[in-house]
This record gives structure tokens, sequence and C-alpha cells, in this order.
């Protein structure tokens, strides 16, 4: 493999370090001293009880809150400072709590948004690279529409879809978006055990197929379990804990701090 | 004079100022309310350039007129973009506010006595004469910048500012730039209302700041929502409608002075009873569907 050659930087390049990340919002310390390694091609949950930070970390990654103090490094670039729209062409997307669909836009134009957003305004006065791009997405968008089961609602308003087609609609997106590293916010939330399932299987196919990174804040414990390679457990705005999802899930005093009681019946599972 | 083929004129004049006002609001969601101010910039500025031009130069002064309208935008933007959310209402607000009274005050624009003897339309060295002449070359400008918005609504930017009216940080965590689309869509819609405003100018031959005020800016509003606020043709049908409705009023037998109030007062009941009875107007956005490529697209990794 030549170095000079290739547009990404040698080394493990698509690591991404956060070192001492800080942020208060009026006083209060949201995140504290936050140093975590997230490492390429893997998946990191990040877990921890309301409050501890885990949404304002995804927030200060990804440009829409600036950290009062610290860096978010990848690819040899300290992302802190850059746009939301910057570190997504550097190669991050995220999802947020919730749906957030665009309900009165169609299915499809919702995939398609995923490939075509960052450039719609640079091919605004291109037609045909507004064409190209948009026939390239379209067929693209078509075989995600497969692949999450979608197809037949295609050119329906996504407004009209049940909860947990709009849930894998917002994968979709990211998905259609080939960011390497997507962030999950709670993905799993407000979903029945079988679309659990389905998801999982999407959020495997990320990582073992289209080689991405991901890195998931999510409350079911469980699903991380299963999902995660590793776990970040956070409390009280810090990271208390890092290491392999067995290892950390077996704490008994990270399950204390989670809930203030030992779960007997998770550590029998 | 033909009565219709005025009032057909003048709907395509409202026609092309509403579409304008379809693209920032309609496609992108910005709610602005000072398209009344930017249709009398382009209208004062090429209606005083022409004073200076020959005839055959008119295109010249409507140009700037567009431009006009458009560099005041962009002033209006910096300030307006800068916080998110109904900030943009507040600072168009002030600005139409402004540009209604300046023109009533300001000696250099004719106060409120206006432009006077502007010169009639003329494209190069055609001069546009008869009624007939001017509908049509007035619904051809219509008709050129429905062609141009519709390619702007159908474009890839066009689906990134639908999406950014619906949520723009979900847009923005996918990498659109939201505010230079949002700067784009406010920029080029006042420079088409500035251009509608030029085109209205050397049709009226006469221009004064009435129909700039926030009479006017409401007027605007009362067309797009009534038409369709989501539609470039819901604009045109709109305009039809609402640029005939005081000439209906006259004719019910309602004394002269008191038609102005009277249509202000259906402006408003129009805008209520549209949004509550059927938001999207007269003709509802047009969602364009992206059927099945035919061939066998080929599928990306992972496809089981």
């Amino acid at each position: 493999m030549t170095v000079s050659a290739t547009p990404k930087p040698p080394g493990p390049p698509d690591d991404i370090s956060l070192i001492d990340l800080s942020k208060s919002f009026g006083g209060v310390a949201a995140v504290r001293d936050c140093t975590v390694e997230i490492a390429a091609g893997s998946v990191t949950g990040i877990v921890g009880p309301n409050g501890a930070g885990k949404s304002t970390i995804f927030n200060l990654m990804t440009g829409f809150v600036a950290p009062d103090t610290g860096k978010v490094m990848f690819r040899g670039r300290d992302l802190v400072g850059s746009s939301p729209a910057e570190i997504f062409r550097a190669g991050i997307v995220r999802s947020f709590q919730g749906v957030r669909t665009l309900t009165r836009l169609t299915v499809i134009e919702n995939l398609l948004l995923g490939a075509t957003a960052a450039t719609a305004l640079a091919t605004a006065f291109r037609p045909h690279r507004n064409r190209s791009e948009l026939q390239a997405a379209v067929a693209r968008a078509w075989s995600v529409l497969a692949e999450l089961g979608l197809e037949a609602a295609a050119n329906r308003l996504a407004g009209d879809l049940s909860y947990a087609e709009q849930k894998l609609l917002s994968i979709g997106r990211l998905i259609m978006t080939d960011a390497p590293v997507v962030l999950l916010d709670e993905p799993l939330g407000g979903l029945d055990s079988n679309t659990i399932d389905q998801f999982i299987e999407r959020v495997r196919d990320l990582v073992l197929s289209h080689g991405r990174t991901v890195c998931i804040v999510e409350h079911n414990l469980n699903a991380v379990r299963r999902i995660a390679d590793r776990v970040v457990f956070m409390a009280e705005g810090t990271v208390k804990a890092v290491g392999p999802t067995a290892e950390i899930m077996q704490r008994e005093d990270l399950a204390r701090l989670y809930l203030g009681v030992v779960p007997e019946a998770e550590d029998a599972a | 004079m033909n009565f219709y083929l005025g009032i057909l004129s003048y709907a395509g004049i409202y026609g092309m100022l509403a579409m304008s006002f379809t693209l920032v609001h309609g496609t992108a969601g910005m709610f602005t309310i000072a398209h009344a101010a930017f249709f009398g910039l382009g209208a004062y500025a090429s209606a005083m350039l022409d004073k200076l031009l020959p005839p055959e130069l008119m295109v010249l002064g409507m140009a700037f007129g567009t431009l006009f309208a458009a560099a005041c935008a962009v002033a209006v933007a910096a300030i307006a973009l800068r916080e998110r959310g109904q900030y943009l209402m507040l600072v168009t607000f002030s600005v139409q506010i402004i540009f209604s009274v300046a023109l009533l005050n300001l000696a250099f624009t004719g106060g409120d006595n206006g432009v006077g003897e502007v010169a009639p339309l003329q494209l190069g060295p055609w001069r546009v004469k008869g009624q007939i002449a001017a509908v049509l070359v007035v619904w051809a400008l219509a008709g050129g910048m429905f062609v141009l918005l519709r390619y702007v609504e159908r474009s890839n930017l066009g689906r990134a500012l639908r999406a950014i009216r619906e949520d723009e940080y979900a847009v923005e965590a996918l990498g659109a730039d939201v505010f230079a689309a949002k700067l784009f869509a406010f920029v080029v819609s006042a420079a088409l209302a500035g251009f509608a405003g030029a085109v209205f100018a050397h049709y009226s031959s006469y221009i004064n700041p009435a129909s700039f005020s926030f009479e006017a800016a409401i007027l605007v509003v009362t067309i797009s929502v009534l038409g369709g606020q989501y539609s470039l043709s819901g604009a045109l049908v709109g305009a039809v409608i609402v640029i005939w409705l005081p000439q209906l009023i006259g004719f019910i037998g309602i004394a002269s002075e008191k038609v102005a109030a009277v249509t202000q007062l259906i402006y408003a009941a129009i805008i209520i009873a549209v949004l509550f009875l059927r938001p999207s107007g007269i003709v509802g956005e047009s969602i364009r569907r992206f059927p099945k490529p035919p061939a066998a697209s080929p599928k990306p990794p992972g496809v089981s």
C-alpha cells in the first residue's frame, strides 16, 4: 500500500480521540475532562444514567455544541470549532434522539438527502452534476429501501410511516451518507423487541459490510451487549470506565452507579 | 383599455411576486414579510434608473432593479439569518415598515407622489404596444420564472431546502450548509421579487408607496396561502383570483371609498379560512416520484 497516493492519512487514520473535553451549561458541568479513544471499525457503546453527558458528547463531536476546552481529533485534525456541515464532510454523521423524520418529504427523498444534502448547493448551478448525483443516489436509495424492507413505501410521505419504520428510515439515511463514522443517539428508544432485532442487524451491517465505525448511546443495555465491542461508561459528566463490553457490563460498582441497585437477574443471565 | 386584460397583466406580475415568495417560504420554510419591500426596491431602482437610460437599454435598468433588491436582501440576511427561528420574521417585518415609511418621506423617491412617467415596457428595440402584447410579455416572463423556480425546486438544493423547512438540524447533520442554503433562497427570492417590481413599474408607468406598503406585503401572503403556499402554480392561480377580487367587490355595489378596507378584511378572512380548512391551499405541494430504476442497479456491498 502506498501512503502518499491514498487520500487518507497513514497510520490508524479513522480512530477518534476525544481529549479532555469539558462543557458546562450555566455553571453545571455536563461533561468534564472526558478522554476517550474510539477505534476505527468498532462499535462503541456509551452508557450511563440520564444526565451523564452522553448526548452532550455527541453534540461536542459533531459541532452542534462547542466545548469549553478539549479536542476532538480525527484523521489528524482537531474538529473543535468546525461547523456540523464541515464535520460531516470530515466523515462523521450522527442521528438524533427521537426519529427526526422529514415528514413532508417522501421516504425515498429522506434517503436521497443522505447522499445529496452536502453537495446540494454546489450542484445547484451544474445541472449535469446535479442529475448524475441524483441518478446514482436514486439507484442506491432503492437498494437501501430493499435492505430496510421499505420498498413499497418509497414514494409515500415519510410522516405516514409507523414509528418503527421511521426509525429504520433514519438508519437508512445514515447508510446513504457513506460517512465512515456513525453516531447513533438512543436509536432503540420506543421500539419493540422485533424491531430492535432488525435494528441491531442493520447496525451490524453498517460495521461489517459497510465498514463503518459506530458509536451508540443507548439505554437498552441488552442491545448494547449484543452490538458493542467496547463500552464507555459515563456518569455525572465523566468517564467512569472503558473496556470490553462483557467486562464493563459485569462490574457491580457501575451497575450500582447506573441503577442504584445490583440487578441480580441481569447478573445471572 | 380592456379591463380584464389589465387584471390579467397585473395577475402575472403578482404571480411572479408570489412565486418568489414560494421559494423562500413554501420551499425553504422561512417566513418573511418584506416581499412588498423587495418588490418596491426593484420597482423604484428600475424606474429611477430608467430616467437616465435610453429606452433601448430598459433591460439594464430592470436588471439593476433585480440586483439592487438582491443586494439589499444580502444586507437584511446578514442580520436576520444569524439567529434561527422567528427572528427572521421580526427583522423582515421591521424592514418592511422602515421601507414604507422611508418611501413616504424621502424626497428623492418622490415622497407619496412616487415616480411618474416611467417608460412603458420595452425589450431592446421592441416596444410592447397594446394590452394583448403586454399580457403576453408579462406571462412569458412569469412562465420563464416558473421554469427557473421549478428547476430549483426539483434540484438537490430544492429537496435540501424542503428538508430545512422540516428540520434544519437534521439536514445540517447530513452535511448541508444550512446558512448558505437559506441565504441562497432568501436572496434569490428577493431578487425575483425585485424583478417583478421592475416589470410592475414599467407596466404601470407610475409607482407610489401604496403599492409597496405593509398591506401589499399581506397581499403577497394572501395570494400564496390561497393558491397554495407550497406550489408555484398555486402562486399563479392565487394571483389571478386575488387580483381580481377588489374588482369583484366593486361590482357587488360597495362604495368605492370602502373597497380598500373591505378588501383587507377579505384577505384576512381568506388567510384564516384557508389555513383552517385546507392549509395547503388550492394547489398542493407537488411531490416528485422516484420510480425504481428499470435496469438492475449494481448492488452496493452488503446487500443480502
